[in-house]
């Protein structure tokens, strides 16, 4: 055949015909699958490389056949917490894959942003009137930043979907659903699908090397309270000449080995008793003496005793993980679970466990962070993504899922077996169902919660930097928030006697 | 009247020309009423709005700039911590970028490799640069307070001090004098050397020509690195961003951050886009002061002056 050179109308021809192909192709409807058969999937495999797993096989009852449906594709968004790491990935799409093998009309993608860019991401989408059809999952405050009591309804109540299809959530953890209940409305508005918790982990090196025991693991005994752990801290922090925290001449400007870290506001305050607001946010309460004493002793803790790294301390600490406990250099550490999937399973040169949380003066205090799955209130698949959030919330899969899907811990109670079984070998991780027994949200709605963030972080900055004491702080913060929540509330009658 | 065509009494040739002109800038400018012009009105008519995207906008008239101007101590921080930035940064930036080109402009060995060097940094995304400083102002271990250490001097606590945050942006600003550099390289060099030779025969040393003549000769430069400058440091974001989110203690909130805040963490979009407005109109006003001020000490080669 005779080559022929392409002219300009040639190449115009060409570009329209293509394009045109090219949109025909995109509209024209995916080529109905309907499979309706009965089998058993294996839903559980090996969980954790390091560990063996009994493998669990779920029956799965598919659905009723009916008239064949329309393909659906549903996107989920990932990015208001974790689920972007690229270990988690996998699982993540082996459980969208097993979904639509059931469910061949319904196609999950999922819509990954990064953490940092994902509200900005959300919020156009959402005020240009095309958000995704959920998020899979979100933390308390990714649902809360758009909740406005009398407003637009972001999210679907899945209550009535609940009872509709008559699912047990009785194996959830009470607090979860609590959590994902908007105190003003009462609507259940996220579906848990994993927890996270304030532990108390330790490093077993240290308290070897100095012939100290180990943190007691026994959660009853109320002797472990936090003057004990101070004592314990100021044994094991270490200058650079060798003097403990306790001892004369120590140097508080050279410190290479710390007692204790993790800034826990919330832990110290509610293990005094203290608790920010009230339970129906129409009041700020962190003037009352147990939060201040809490909050005091937590500030004493870094600047009184040097037992934990200031802000510009802990920089050397992360050099190798973010969370200084990893760096080896710190005997104790308030941590949360993520730092377990994120960077404790990772340490290979040194040991470490879950101890008991201590007693403070009233009670046995864990934050708790709650992911859940919601459905946009704008989106015409609900049904498609509850279905979806029904087969990732079964027993099996809910724990399949968050453990590593998510990194965390599962939602079901009777899950915790399988994460105690399973997660890393030779640590005590019941420890984290104690914790979870414990754990009460922070995130939880609150008004103008951006404000409120905004405003809290900047005031009890002074106390994180030792420039104003816990009384001084909380004194500034119960004026600006009370002056906002009342603001707030005046706007919003009727809520708030 | 009867309105005429642009195209009218054009060749068939021209026209075709001016066509093929249209269309190839069409992209661009295409581009620039969709997603510059647009978006500029639409904020212009959310700035009299309340609106949270989750709910339609209602209509406040002049709400924003009342609360802003009356009500919002924090509008007026910014605003404060902002200047009092810029108030530094420009000026030193001015001066150390003119200083760097006056040295790169003698003839040196490795000259070239020196001005690339020098304008490397200028080049380096925003988000690198503001992490690579986040480790050169680390108290601890950071490369700053270890020189002072090594001089027997006791280094701030930088971004973690209310006190010395500012300073250490405007320490930062510096990284970016780089571009400004060439700019005054290319002013330097365009310098009739006839000047200069005129200056030597009549004894002039080496500082008397800088004075009576480079500095002179450079206002029209000096003077639009200030516009531009004054533009760029009104703006700062990123580096707030990455390295403090405004703290501590809102020491280091930039207007831009509490722009952003306001948009895109309170989600009160109003009052963020009046705060962009308002951002717009103080740069606005001090660029036409500096308009204004350089009929005094710009001078342009040819220009005549009454006295």
């Amino acid at each position: 055949m005779k080559n022929r050179k392409m002219n300009r109308r040639d190449f115009l021809r060409l570009s329209v015909a293509a394009a045109t192909g090219a949109a025909v192709a995109a509209c024209a409807p995916a080529a109905p699958q309907i499979v309706e058969v009965e089998k058993e999937v294996p839903v559980e495999k090996e969980v954790v490389k390091t560990v063996e797993v009994e493998k669990v096989v779920e029956k799965v009852v598919t659905p009723t056949p009916g008239p064949a449906k329309k393909p659906v594709t549903i996107t989920l968004f990932v990015g208001f917490g974790t689920g972007n790491d690229p270990p988690q990935i996998p699982m993540q799409e082996a459980m969208a894959s097993s979904f639509h093998e059931l469910y061949p009309y319904i196609t999950v993608e999922y819509m990954r942003v990064p953490c940092e860019e994902s509200r900005v991401k959300w919020a156009t989408m959402y005020a240009a009137g095309t958000p995704p059809d959920g998020t899979l999952p979100t933390g308390l405050s990714g649902i809360n930043y758009w909740i406005e009591p009398g407003g637009e309804p972001m999210w679907v109540n899945i209550e009535p979907l609940i009872e509709r299809d008559k699912i047990d959530i009785s194996d959830f953890f009470e607090t979860s659903i609590k959590g994902a209940t908007h105190p003003l409305t009462g609507e259940l508005i996220g579906m848990p699908v994993g927890l996270y918790c304030n532990f108390l982990a330790y490093n077993k090196n240290i308290f070897d090397k100095a012939g100290i025991p180990y943190p007691t693991h026994n959660w009853d005994d109320k002797s472990w309270t936090y003057q004990k752990l101070l004592e314990l801290a100021q044994e094991l922090t270490i200058d650079k000449n060798g003097k403990r925290a306790n001892q004369v001449g120590f140097d508080p400007d050279n410190i290479v080995q710390f007692g204790l870290d993790g800034w826990e506001e919330w832990t110290y305050g509610r293990a005094w008793g203290g608790e920010p607001f009230s339970e129906d946010v129409c009041k700020v309460t962190v003037n009352t003496p147990e939060w201040i004493e809490g909050l005091q002793f937590l500030q004493d803790l870094r600047y009184k005793y040097h037992v934990m790294p200031t802000p510009a301390q802990t920089g050397p600490l992360t050099a190798l993980f973010w969370d200084p406990f990893g760096s080896g250099q710190v005997a104790m550490s308030f941590s949360w679970t993520w730092v377990v999937g994120e960077i404790l399973v990772e340490i290979k040169d040194w040991g470490w466990d879950v101890a008991a949380l201590p007693w403070g003066p009233k009670a046995q205090a864990a934050g708790l962070c709650i992911d859940c799955g919601t459905i946009t209130a704008k989106s015409p698949h609900v049904d498609e993504v509850w279905e979806y959030f029904k087969y990732i919330s079964k027993p099996g899969n809910s724990e399949r899922l968050a453990i590593d899907g998510w990194g965390c811990l599962p939602p079901r109670k009777s899950g915790m077996e399988l994460f105690d079984a399973l997660r890393v070998p030779g640590i005590d991780t019941k420890g984290f169902g104690e914790a979870l027994a414990r754990g009460r949200p922070t995130e939880y709605w609150r008004p103008e919660l951006g404000k409120t963030y905004e405003t809290w972080d900047a005031i009890y900055d002074a106390l994180r930097l030792g420039k104003k004491t816990a009384a001084e702080c909380s004194a500034e913060l119960q004026k600006e928030l009370q002056k906002l929540f009342d603001e707030y509330w005046a706007k919003h009658p009727g809520f708030c006697s | 009247m009867i309105s005429r065509s642009p195209f009218m009494g054009m060749s068939r040739a021209r026209r075709r020309e001016a066509l093929f002109a249209y269309l190839f800038i069409s992209p661009w400018l295409l581009g620039f009423i969709i997603w510059e012009v647009g978006p500029m009105i639409a904020s212009l008519v959310l700035s009299l709005t309340k609106y949270n995207i989750t709910s339609p906008p209602i209509f406040v008239g002049l709400a924003n700039y009342k609360r802003a101007f009356t009500e919002d101590p924090l509008f007026w921080h910014s605003l404060k911590v902002t200047a009092t930035y810029a108030a530094f940064a420009i000026p030193l930036g001015l001066i150390l970028g003119f200083t760097v080109a006056l040295l790169l402009n003698f003839d040196i060995p490795g000259v070239s490799i020196w001005r690339t060097v020098y304008y490397l940094p200028s080049v380096i995304s925003g988000v690198a640069v503001a992490i690579l400083w986040q480790f050169i102002f680390q108290p601890q271990f950071g490369i700053l307070n270890t020189l002072l250490k090594m001089v027997g001097l006791k280094g701030p606590e930088w971004l973690y001090s209310t006190t010395w945050v500012l300073p250490a942006f405007i320490i930062m600003s510096l990284w970016g004098i780089g571009g400004g550099m060439v700019i005054y390289l290319a002013g330097l060099q365009g310098i009739p050397t006839a000047l200069y030779e005129s200056a030597q025969i009549d004894g002039a040393n080496w500082w008397q020509q800088l004075w009576k003549i480079t500095l002179p000769m450079m206002t029209p430069t000096i003077f639009f690195n200030l516009v531009m400058g004054l533009i760029g440091t009104f703006q700062i974001f990123t580096s707030a961003y990455v390295m403090t989110q405004g703290g501590p203690m809102y020491a280091s909130l930039f207007y831009n951050l509490y722009l952003y805040n306001n948009a895109f963490v309170f989600f009160e979009m109003g009052y963020a886009s009046m705060l962009a407005w308002a951002l717009l109109a103080i740069i606005l006003i001090l660029t036409l002061l500096t308009i204004k001020s350089s009929a005094a000490w710009v001078y342009y080669e040819g220009e005549l002056r009454r006295r």
